[in-house]
């Protein structure tokens, strides 16, 4: 069993904390993400034959008035940067909070959620905007935390990432 | 090739050969001649070797690291030694570089210290009264064990429910051990959010990345956490936990930092790489509950049965202590009692002074105040007090005796009074007087028994009878003098009571007689 620490990052209100909970029943409260800014889950799943578990940190969405504490990114193996497709400015926060995280842990896998797809009419995200993200190198997932479309491949493919990222070492050849 | 024979030249048609030799070896190989002569300059010349060295070295040794760790290896006895010259030649470059971080991590060590220290003497003090610490004495010095060790291994008072082994960073479980029955199925959620939990304090709280999370501490749980540098030992407690356990956690934290430093250093995520380090966190798992809550139960109560036993002798020494002060104020109060000095111990009292013989008597006194007159050792040498009283009383007395020695005479068998005793019952007269202004001032009243004798010769009979008559014509003769008749009786006596027993003439004229006594009454 590998265990990766894997962190949620975006503004207030984009539903990273719905995503989590769409894939996963935790054993915390959410008056977490208030008082101390996380929130832990963990689901285990395989990724070819190799048994992961994924420790979900839910990080407090971000605000105008806080940051997202980047001391709670230390250690992590990759983080989805949440944004929310009706909602163009949380694209442009999730920009600022990667460039903030790239600082604090360098270039580890990451990718970036457009949330809310079950309201695609109403998106102020266009498709041209998504298409040069992709050209820029971006990894991108279009999301539903309310119909759960996407859900499961987003944490699939960011766990398969990271397992071929960084492969085992001769030393914990087996599992 | 170039081993030719050093010999004198001979045969000219040697040389001529082996100039075509050389010509038809310069047309065969003549470039990679030239090529080879470059390699084997570059080869013997140090210099250029050098320059070349130098200009992969680096590539080399990132590559040779990577491949594992030989390379350490190889270097570590050079790095060494060369540390041990550099510091040696010059000091001060070491102390330069480590001047700054020297200061933090010294005020953490001497913090650390102190807690520790703290906690100890709070610990000690706690112990040090208890029948139990004695015995466990006892036992260290008995098994050669440390007093610490002993405490440790016998104090029931915590129990160490699970033990974490955490990746400092990601705050991963490594390793998770908890004792039977105890145990949580989300330790690596518990784990995690342990970490997040020090990562909040840290920033929200300190700003320093450095500052690291010790104890968390509820009402009856503790959670310790062990900061390694690739990891971190937690251990949730239930009690108190005493100090000493803390140096457990420590060293098998230190212990798991050894073994494991390879498998910290490059951890991707697979815990089981850490299966070895199990025991070390089995280690932790001490302690047994469920004594001390009847330990500290049977505690409370001896304790408040000393608190109860101690009242209770302050409560009788401060009784005590007041009776006997009480006591001596009133001594010191009582006119014709002079204190000048006491002591008191556990049994006795006593008391110097003076004591005038008409003052109440300090024994009496005691009695009023509830203390035994066998504990009371009385030193009063005896004085006359000039207080207005005691003059008085001492002036009453005089009279009284005075008053009581007189006898009138009569002659034999006769109850007339002759003419120089009945000068004398003038003198009585006037004493009688005197005493009695003096009862006076003292508040008393006196009355007169008037006690009639005959001697000892004829019938008891006829004594009675002039015994009556001759003192009645004393209480006559009085009340002619003015005396009022109330305040005298006369009582016959006969015979019965001779003033002096005898037959000489003397003593028979003695007992021929009247005499009074003086009765007090009043205060």
């Amino acid at each position: 069993m590998i265990q990766k620490k894997i962190c949620m990052l975006g503004s207030f209100g984009v539903g990273k904390t719905s995503l989590v909970a769409r894939y996963v029943k935790g054993i915390f409260n959410a008056k977490y993400l208030t008082t101390v800014g996380v929130k832990i889950d963990k689901k285990e799943l395989k990724v070819g034959d190799q048994d992961v578990l994924l420790l979900l940190w839910d990080l407090a969405g971000e605000d105008s008035r806080s940051q997202v504490q980047t001391s709670y990114l230390r250690g992590a193996a990759g983080y989805f940067l949440v944004c929310d497709g009706t909602w163009s400015e949380t694209l442009l926060s999730a920009k600022s909070i990667h460039k903030r995280a790239l600082e604090a842990v360098g270039d580890i896998p990451c990718m970036l959620i457009v949330n809310k797809s079950d309201l695609w009419n109403k998106w102020q995200i266009t498709a041209p905007e998504l298409e040069q993200l992709v050209a820029e190198g971006w990894k991108i997932q279009v999301t539903s935390a309310k119909t759960g479309d996407g859900v499961e491949e987003m944490f699939t493919k960011l766990a398969t990432e990271l397992l071929r990222k960084a492969p085992l070492s001769e030393a914990a050849g087996e599992s | 090739m170039g081993a030719t024979p050093a010999g004198p030249k001979l045969d000219p048609e040697y040389d001529q050969g082996r100039d075509e030799l050389s010509e038809l070896r310069a047309l065969l190989l003549g470039q990679q001649m030239i090529e080879l002569q470059a390699l084997r300059k570059r080869l013997d010349d140090g210099e250029i070797r050098a320059e070349e060295v130098s200009r992969i070295l680096a590539r080399a040794v990132a590559l040779a690291t990577q491949q594992g760790q030989g390379l350490q290896r190889s270097f570590y006895p050079i790095v060494e030694q060369a540390l041990k010259i550099s510091i040696t030649r010059n000091p001060g470059i070491l102390a330069t570089s480590l001047a700054p971080i020297i200061g933090e991590t010294v005020r953490k060590a001497v913090a650390n210290a102190f807690r520790s220290m703290t906690e100890s003497i709070n610990f000690i003090l706690e112990r040090s009264l208890s029948w139990e610490s004695l015995k466990w004495r006892f036992e260290a010095m008995r098994s050669g064990r440390s007093f610490g060790e002993i405490a440790l291994l016998r104090s029931l008072r915590y129990k160490v429910q699970q033990v974490f082994l955490i990746q400092r960073d990601t705050g991963a479980v490594l390793q998770y051990v908890a004792a039977p029955g105890e145990g949580i199925s989300e330790a690596e959620l518990a784990s995690s959010m342990l970490t997040a939990i020090g990562d909040f304090v840290s920033d929200a709280f300190t700003g320093k990345h450095s500052q690291d999370l010790g104890v968390i501490q509820t009402d009856d749980f503790t959670l310790w956490v062990h900061h390694g540098p690739q990891a971190l030992l937690a251990g949730t407690i239930l009690g108190n936990p005493p100090p000493e356990l803390k140096n457990v956690f420590v060293r098998e934290n230190e212990l798991i930092h050894r073994e494991f430093a390879g498998a910290l250093a490059t951890f991707n995520g697979d815990a089981h790489m850490f299966d070895g380090a199990r025991p070390h966190l089995q280690n932790c798992l001490l302690g047994q509950t469920g004594r001390p809550r009847k330990q500290s139960s049977r505690w409370v109560a001896a304790l408040v049965a000393l608190v109860i036993v101690v009242l209770a002798i302050g409560l009788f020494v401060h009784r005590r202590n007041s009776r006997w002060e009480h006591y001596l104020a009133r001594l010191q109060k009582e006119p014709g009692i002079v204190v000048t000095g006491w002591d008191t111990d556990w049994a006795n009292y006593s008391v110097r002074g003076l004591r005038d013989p008409l003052a109440p008597d300090p024994v009496k006194l005691a009695r009023e105040f509830d203390i035994a007159p066998d504990k009371l050792r009385l030193n009063l040498q005896p004085y006359e007090s000039l207080d207005n009283t005691f003059v008085q009383q001492r002036e009453f007395n005089a009279g009284k005796r005075q008053l009581e020695e007189q006898k009138i005479l009569f002659p034999l068998n006769s109850s007339d009074l002759r003419p120089e005793q009945a000068l004398r019952l003038d003198n009585i007269e006037e004493m009688l007087n005197r005493l009695q202004e003096t009862a006076h001032r003292l508040g008393r009243q006196i009355h007169l028994d008037i006690y009639g004798r005959a001697d000892q010769t004829g019938a008891e009979g006829k004594n009675q009878t002039l015994s009556r008559e001759r003192a009645e014509r004393v209480v006559e003769a009085l009340r002619e003098r003015g005396v009022a008749p109330d305040m005298m009786t006369a009582v016959a006596l006969g015979s019965s009571q001779p003033i002096q027993h005898g037959s000489t003439a003397y003593q028979l004229e003695l007992n021929r007689s009247v005499s009074m006594r003086v009765n007090v009454s009043g205060r």
